[in-house]
Parts: C-alpha cells; structure tokens; sequence
C-alpha cells in the first residue's frame, strides 16, 4: 500500500496532469502525420512533443529525454513538500531506451556516445540535479516499465527502507524506434483504434510522467496504490498469449493485494495498443478476471504509445479518473471488435469511482497490473 | 515460513568458462562470445534451435540459466507462477542496439534485431524455456548492488509471492560479458544463508 | 527459376540462423513455418525484409502474406510475377 501525494503528466496535450487529462477527457489526440521521421522519408503517424518545448528549461547538458524526466519532476515535486535530499527518498525510473534517440543523428558511436546511452548513467544525472543521495532504481521491461516501477517504488515504501519515492518515466519518439516498430508492420496506417474490429497498429508517442508515492497517507483525501503484480506469458519473445491467462494472473495477484475483487473494479484503464494481437488478448484476460463489462479506455489514440512512460502517463490519468469522478474516453474507437467486445466509451462519462484497473503488456512476454483505489 | 532462504545453486559465466557452484563444467576455446556460445550450446547436447535466433546477450543467459536450473522442473502446477526472475544490468541492449543501428543504415531495419534491443529480452527467454510466468523484473544499475538486490527479493519472498527466484547479474558489450545467477529459495538442508556478503562471496569468486 | 530457389533457400539459411539446416535440404514445396523450418511470426517479418532487400518486392498487408511465404516455390512465383518497380 502506497499513497499518492502528487504527479505530473508531460505530454503534447498538455504540460501538467490536469492539462492532460482535461484534453484527453474531450477527446483530443495528440497524433498527427509527420515528414521526415523515418529515413526512407514515409509519413508516419505519431504524437510528438512540439517543437522548442523544452526552451524554459536549463540545458545543462541534459538530453531532450533527461529534460523530459527533469520537467515532469520538476512539477510533480512542486506540489507538495518532498525531501529529495533524504535518504529516506529514492527516485525510481522507467524507460526503454533512455537516450537512444541520440544515435539517431551520430555519424558514429564514439565512447561518450555509449556513456549517455547508459540508462542508469541518465538516471543518476536526472537524480543528482534534483540533489538525491541515493543510487536511483532503474526498471527497463520493455512497455510495462512505468507499472512496474510503481509496484518496485510501492514495494521499496513497504519493506520500511523509504518513505518517498519519487516514480518517473519517459521516452522519446526516435527514428530507431520507429523503424523497429516499422520493419514489424506493427504501425497504423493512420491514428490507431484500440479495442476496434478495424484496428490496424500503434501510433508511437512520447511523454513523460511522475508519480510521488509515499508510504504515510498525507493529509486529506488520497488516492492509494493498494496492489500490483507483474506476470510473463512464457510462450513468445513479442507475441502476446494467445489465451491472456497470464495477464490475467497478474490481475487476480493484484485485486488480491488490494483485497478485492474484480466486482469492485469500477473502470480499466488498458495497454490497448491497437494491435490486432494486444488488444484481442487484453479483452481475453479482462473476461478470464470478470473485468469485461467494466468500461474500459485506452489512452494510446490519444497520445500514442509512449512506452517505457506509458504505465506512469496513464496511471496518472486512472487516479485523476478516480478524483475527478470522469470515465476516459478511447480516442481513434471505431467499432468494436467482434469477439469479446469490450465496452468503450467515446465521450467522457462522469460517475462516481473508487476502484481503477491498469494494465499493460510488453515485448519479452511480460504483463503488469495495478489496481488504484479512491478512500 | 518454515525454512530460512539459501542459495541453493549458481552459475557464473566469463572468460570462456563456466562455472557451476565454484566448479569449472564448460571451458570454449579462446575465442569471441559468439564462438563460445555455441561450443557452450553444443556441450549442452539440448534441441533448441531457437538458441540461434538470439542476441549475444540472450545467449549468455539462457546458457547461464540452462546450468543453473538443470534438473528443476518449473512447469509443475502453481510453480511457474510462483517462480520469480530479478536480474540487473548495466548496458541494456547495447550490443545489438548498435548491430541494430548499423544494420538500419546499410540496409533495412532487421526485425529479428530490432526485437532484442530491450535489455529485458533476454529475460522473456529465459521465462519461455523454463515454463516461469511469476514476478520477472531487470534492474539497470552501473555496477551490480548485490545489497539491492538481495534487499528487493528477500522482502518478494517476505510477502509470500514466489517460492524460488533466480537472480543474479548479466552484462554483454562486444567480447565483455559476465553472467552471475543464483537460484534462491528456503531450504532446510542448503548451507549458504541469502545474505549480501554471500552473494558478494559467490559474485567476485 | 531454379537459380532463383536455390538463393532463396541460401537467404533463408543465412538470414534466419538456421544453423543445423543446409540449404540443398530444403524442399521447394516444404512448409517452412510450424512443423518445416520451424519458423515464427519474427521469422516472416524477417524474410519479408530479405525479399524487399534483395529482390526489391514489398510484400504489404495487403499481399497474402502466410501464403507467399509458405514455402520457396510460393516466394520464388512472387518474386517473378512482382518485378522490381522501376526506379
């Protein structure tokens, strides 16, 4: 059990939480066509931070994904009192591939080039210039990252080893990334349509988002992080399970931790990728853990899949869900899949919330699930 | 619960040998990683062909966790979901992000590349050969923090969410590479007690 | 055609590390995915590139993927009805 003191969402919607959160409940999207990102010169859809954001920012030399990291921080601990200093307060990362978007534009691999390239070495430079004493905990697992990093940080509160951790996640639309992502056939031909009959493939996005959890509730009204669990399909290294039994494990493990039961869950907030694959065996599990006539959202049309970010971006918009009494609406829905349609709201829904479901999955066969509850 | 945790086996691999609780059971002729790998594979007299698909790193750990896990059966009922897989590492995927990148430029992007360049891949195969489906996590530190580690894993046993662990440590960048694993559980018999000191012991021998 | 059959069997041996197969051994009506080769769903992405590499084809979505791949008899007809396109 950790509490959620304060968090922040940096993302083309928006440079705050709320911000965020308001345009995705009106159903903006972040996606947009864009030139020049991949090198064989195809327009490919994506959400991009715009141009020049980082301006306000000391430079420092940081990188475009420690300035992401330094921003969201930066909000998120201007919130509420945080000793960053402490050592009783430990940063936690999330991130797939830190730094890589700086080979994108290297003539070649010098050295120093490898260095920034460190995860941790990005880690300890972000922490540091907030003044932290203690060596940060990075977790790199592919697209659950961000939910991992909030069950490791939920788990570092509870063992009595901390009091604060400050949780943040980002990473960055790159050209590497892209033609991965490309040479999988695994993009939309247009903005993506999570949980829809026609879905065809991601966008990719980036973003950044933190979440300081503590293990003391703070004054008045909280949202909990009452359970989680991590779970691998054991079947293939980028396929998801064909059955979603193993999401599904992760998800009992987690309603189980929070001592409830998939009839308390009031809404999922899932992976939702848009892949003919995720999608088909996220709706699997939900119905093996009785979650399947919950409303469900996917928060990928809106603002693209953000990866390592993406479990800490969107559990920022579960708890503002739940304070904010608002069901998400699924940017990019069309019509719903055939089998084991899941029902999907394309407006926002105000209603009264108490328990969120978040879900996620990755390359690695890897799944995630955090269950998020409103006192 | 019942019995205190020990290290119940490990298996470090470097320097073209490996070694299996301090003993020497694989010596590969001097040679590159990749030449080792395969000699490793072949003493190995498995049939695994997707051994072959894999990255440099992904090679290295499923070497490592053949030896360490040989003669344990995960896929028993309620085990491999209560079998965890904590790993560290410093270099992510740099290895094949970089094969990865030059591939892109002189050609086309490789999907079979591409795939490996998460640093927790090589955990994923790890969990599909060995039927595990519990807790699997990979932390990127500089250096390998025995003390973190051995901290995180105690308190997942503390909480009662797996029976045995397999951590440890693994690196690969070019002709560098070090695979440190240890299976972890409560055992009555076993000798050595889950501490840092004897994971640190275990580490630098 | 035989040429043609013959480089594909190589590409394939090559490309997807199928260390223990020689190309002379592939049948050019064999199934190469499930039971055959073994091959995956990474696998066809893979030689998806290969084609695009080496023979200039583009197989989309739109193509019949799993039945263009299926075997080097089925590759070798696409690759001769799918000139490359002039540049």
């Amino acid at each position: 059990m950790a509490y959620i003191a304060a968090h922040n969402i940096l993302s083309p919607l928006g440079a705050t939480s709320a911000a965020t959160f308001a345009a995705v409940a009106a159903g903006r999207s972040a996606v947009a066509e864009h030139a020049g990102l991949l090198p064989s010169g195809e327009l490919v859809w994506a959400a991009r931070l715009p141009a020049g954001w980082a301006q306000a920012l000391p430079a420092d030399g940081f990188s475009p994904f420690e300035l992401m990291l330094i921003a969201s921080i930066q909000d998120a601990t201007s919130q509420v009192e945080v000793a960053l200093t402490s050592e009783r307060t430990v940063f936690v990362f999330a991130t797939t591939k830190g730094n890589i978007g700086l080979l994108d534009e290297a003539a070649e691999v010098s050295p120093a080039l490898r260095g920034r390239l460190s995860l941790a070495a990005s880690a300890r430079a972000v922490a540091r210039y907030f003044g932290s004493v203690v060596v940060p905990v990075v977790v790199s697992n592919a697209c659950i990252s961000g939910v991992a990093a909030l069950l490791v940080a939920q788990r570092l509160l509870a063992s009595g080893q901390y009091d604060t951790a400050v949780v943040a996640g980002a990473d960055t639309v790159s050209q590497f990334v892209l033609t991965g992502f490309q040479a999988f056939q695994a993009l939309s031909a247009g903005p993506c349509k999570p949980f829809s009959a026609d879905r065809d493939g991601i966008n990719l996005g980036e973003a950044a988002a933190t979440i300081i959890l503590t293990a003391a509730p703070p004054d008045g009204p909280a949202v909990r992080l009452a359970g989680g669990a991590i779970s691998n399909d054991a079947n293939h290294i980028s396929g998801p399970s064909r059955t979603g039994a193993e999401l599904a494990q992760a998800i009992g493990q987690a309603l189980a931790e929070a001592e409830l039961t998939a009839a308390d869950v009031d809404f999922v907030s899932a992976h939702g990728t848009a892949t003919p694959y995720n999608d088909a065996m996220e709706a699997k599990a939900f119905a093996l853990s009785g979650v399947q006539q919950k409303p469900v959202h996917s928060a990928k049309g809106a603002l693209g899949h953000t990866l390592g970010a993406a479990g800490l971006v969107e559990s920022v918009l579960s708890v503002l869900s739940l304070t904010e009494g608002c069901l998400l609406p699924t940017a990019g829905y069309s019509q719903p899949m055939q089998l084991e349609a899941l029902p999907i709201a394309r407006t926002a829904q105000p209603a009264a919330l108490r328990v969120g479901l978040k879900t996620a999955s990755g390359f690695g066969g890897c799944n995630g699930a955090l269950i998020f509850t409103r006192l | 619960m019942t019995h205190s945790l020990k290290l119940l086996r490990s298996c470090s691999i470097q320097n073209g040998t490996i070694q299996v609780d301090g003993t020497n059971v694989f010596a590969g002729p001097p040679a590159t990683f990749a030449a080792f790998a395969t000699a490793a594979f072949r003493a190995l007299g498995i049939e695994y062909p997707k051994f072959h698909k894999m990255d440099n790193l992904a090679k290295l750990g499923f070497l490592a966790a053949e030896h360490l896990l040989a003669g344990q059966d995960f896929r028993a009922p309620g085990l491999a979901a209560r079998t965890g897989v904590v790993l560290a590492n410093a270099t992510s995927s740099l290895d094949t992000d970089l094969r990865y990148e030059t591939q892109l430029r002189q050609r086309l992007a490789s999907p079979a590349l591409f795939v490996y360049t998460l640093p927790n891949i090589v955990v994923g195969e790890l969990c599909i050969r060995h039927g595990i489906t519990g807790e699997n996590l990979l932390f990127m530190t500089e250096r390998y923090e025995p003390a973190a580690q051995v901290a995180y894993v105690a308190n997942l046993f503390a909480k009662q969410r797996i029976d045995r662990c397999l951590g440890g440590w693994i690196d690969l960048l070019g002709q560098e590479y070090r695979a440190f694993f240890y299976l972890v559980g409560p055992s009555s018999e076993a000798a050595l007690p889950y501490t840092t000191a004897n994971v640190e012991t275990l580490f630098i021998s | 055609m035989q040429d043609l059959k013959l480089q594909l069997k190589e590409l394939l041996v090559e490309n997807l590390n199928l260390q223990d197969i020689k190309p002379e051994e592939i049948g050019d009506d064999q199934p190469i995915f499930g039971e055959g080769l073994g091959l995956d769903s990474i696998d066809a992405l893979e030689i998806i590139v290969m084609l695009q590499q080496h023979f200039g084809v583009r197989l989309t979505k739109a193509d019949n993927g799993p039945q263009v791949l299926a075997t080097v008899n089925s590759m070798a007809e696409y690759i001769t009805t799918h000139p490359q396109p002039k540049k």
